[in-house]
């Protein structure tokens, strides 16, 4: 996706909105401008490519169902806060699971090292939101 | 590995041999509990395994079957040039090298080259692939491939990592010279940085970590399961997210070198480490399930042996009477990978042939 925006002379290799990372990729507007006078009285118009579509926000109540159906767990009895050493299902079988969904549903690979490091849903769901 | 291709080779045929003792994964309820059992048993694909007996040796299971299929195929045993055994559990802890023996046991003739190769998952692919190119490299005709172990003894009972994973099997694969044959396309690998994952850490005196009066002595682990240093340890999750980072580009590799097309492919023949790790990778590469020939069910993970017996138990209909693409995948202890390309059959496949306890090796 294309926005069009405005931003005063700064390096405009990395321009960082709402927390997700955008690349300038050009410039449109005033012929008089270039690169090399940007100041702060000239804010210029330019294109960036966001890079949101390869990263849509997490939707955390699809993570949680997920995690639901992994644990073979009723709809409702985990939430984020939930802590992994309570649920007698989060044993070796649903470890291994958790990486075999981080990978299909998720397109991301969970090292199991990362993995034990969880203690909750939430660390689980940051997991595979972190790229 | 870059590719290897080898021209001028084919598989005149396939045997394999289990013990005739089948044990369900059930008769384990009494150490984990029936409920633990059917989790397990749901994950891995496994019903029942055949397992050894005390005195029957890997070398005996591909004895029976090196026999069968040396008749079958009316060779004669003077005829075989080199005898390649895969294993990772031979008959002697150390010395001499169970090939030797089975040069003797097969009548064999003492021209052959015999030899141990010692690996497991990914040990069919790699005697192949050696077979192969002592064929077509170095101008010999006839080699035998004897691949198993008898990897049930190996574990703890009451680690349920592992003891209800392991079945026992044994292989022979009869390589032969053909210039008609269309090239075989290989490609292997290793990563030993996973050598822990998958390790009887202690048992020799000589090793890495030598054995003393404490190596044996099981005890309860981190992961509740009981264990000594002289048992077989398995980091699943580690074995797994190894797998899944493995194998696939494994697969692209193999396929884009040998020119063929995934939907080009008859059936993938992966070793056979557990149904939800193959599920998951043939949904990962967009592989129909029914193109995944499994002989979890009935016989477990057979190590080096669960391709050969997968393609003896599962295809041997097919593979009998008409040439299929196959796409061999080896992956695991090691970390040790081999795939290979090769178009195979019509060839001899006789059944599965249960072996009798009665019927190890006397010597």
């Amino acid at each position: 996706m294309l926005y069009l925006g405005r931003h005063s002379h700064r390096s405009l290799a990395q321009v960082t909105l709402t927390g997700h990372s955008h690349r300038w990729i050009g410039r449109v507007g005033c012929k008089e401008s270039t690169t090399a006078n940007l100041c702060a009285e000239h804010s210029w118009p330019f294109l960036i490519a966001s890079q949101t579509e390869r990263h849509p926000k997490m939707n955390e109540q699809e993570f949680i169902a997920n995690m639901e159906e992994l644990l073979e767990t009723d709809p409702g009895s985990i939430s984020l806060a939930t802590q992994l050493d309570s649920l007698e299902q989060w044993d070796s079988l649903a470890f291994v699971s958790f990486l075999a969904m981080a990978d299909s549903k998720y397109g991301v690979r969970v090292t199991p090292t990362d993995l034990r490091q969880c203690k909750s849903i939430t660390d689980l769901m940051k997991l595979v939101e972190k790229r | 590995m870059a590719i290897a291709k080898v021209p001028g080779v084919r598989i005149a045929g396939i045997a394999s041999a289990v013990p005739a003792t089948r044990v369900p994964v059930t008769a384990a309820a009494e150490i984990f509990g029936a409920d633990i059992i059917q989790k397990i048993s749901q994950n891995t694909g496994i019903e029942y395994r055949h397992l050894t007996s005390p005195g029957l040796c890997t070398s005996d299971l591909c004895f029976v079957a090196a026999k069968r299929l040396l008749e079958e195929l009316r060779w004669e045993p003077a005829s075989v040039e080199a005898l390649i055994f895969v294993t990772q559990t031979p008959d002697f802890p150390h010395i001499p090298a169970t090939s030797c023996t089975l040069q003797m046991r097969l009548g064999l003739s003492r021209s052959c080259a015999a030899f141990d190769v010692t690996l497991g998952c990914s040990g069919h692919v790699y005697g192949l692939w050696l077979a192969m190119s002592l064929i077509s490299g170095s101008g010999l005709s006839r080699v035998l491939v004897l691949a198993g172990d008898v990897a049930s003894v190996l574990s703890s009972p009451s680690d349920r990592a592992v003891s209800l994973l392991f079945g026992d099997a044994g292989s022979a694969t009869a390589v032969e010279k053909d210039v008609t044959a269309s090239p075989c396309v290989f490609s292997m690998g290793t990563d030993g940085s996973g050598w822990k994952n998958l390790i009887i850490p202690s048992g020799m005196q000589y090793a890495r970590y030598p054995r003393d009066a404490t190596t044996c002595i099981r005890r309860q682990a981190e992961d509740n399961n009981q264990r000594s240093a002289e048992d077989l340890f398995m980091d699943g999750a580690e074995v797994f997210a190894f797998t899944i980072r493995e194998v696939p580009p494994l697969v692209n590799q193999v396929l884009n070198a040998a020119g063929w097309k995934l939907e080009e492919v008859d059936d993938f023949v992966f070793h056979q480490a557990n149904k939800f790790m193959l599920t998951h990778l043939a949904k990962t590469m967009k592989v129909p399930l029914n193109k995944v020939p499994l002989s979890l069910k009935e016989y477990g993970n057979t190590s080096s042996a669960s391709i050969p017996l997968t393609i003896t138990t599962q295809l041997r209909e097919e593979i009998s009477s008409q040439s299929l693409r196959l796409l061999l995948v080896g992956f695991g202890v090691g970390y040790s990978w081999g795939a290979c390309a090769v178009h195979c059959g019509p060839l001899v496949a006789p059944p599965v042939i249960l072996v009798d306890k009665s019927e190890a090796w006397r010597c």
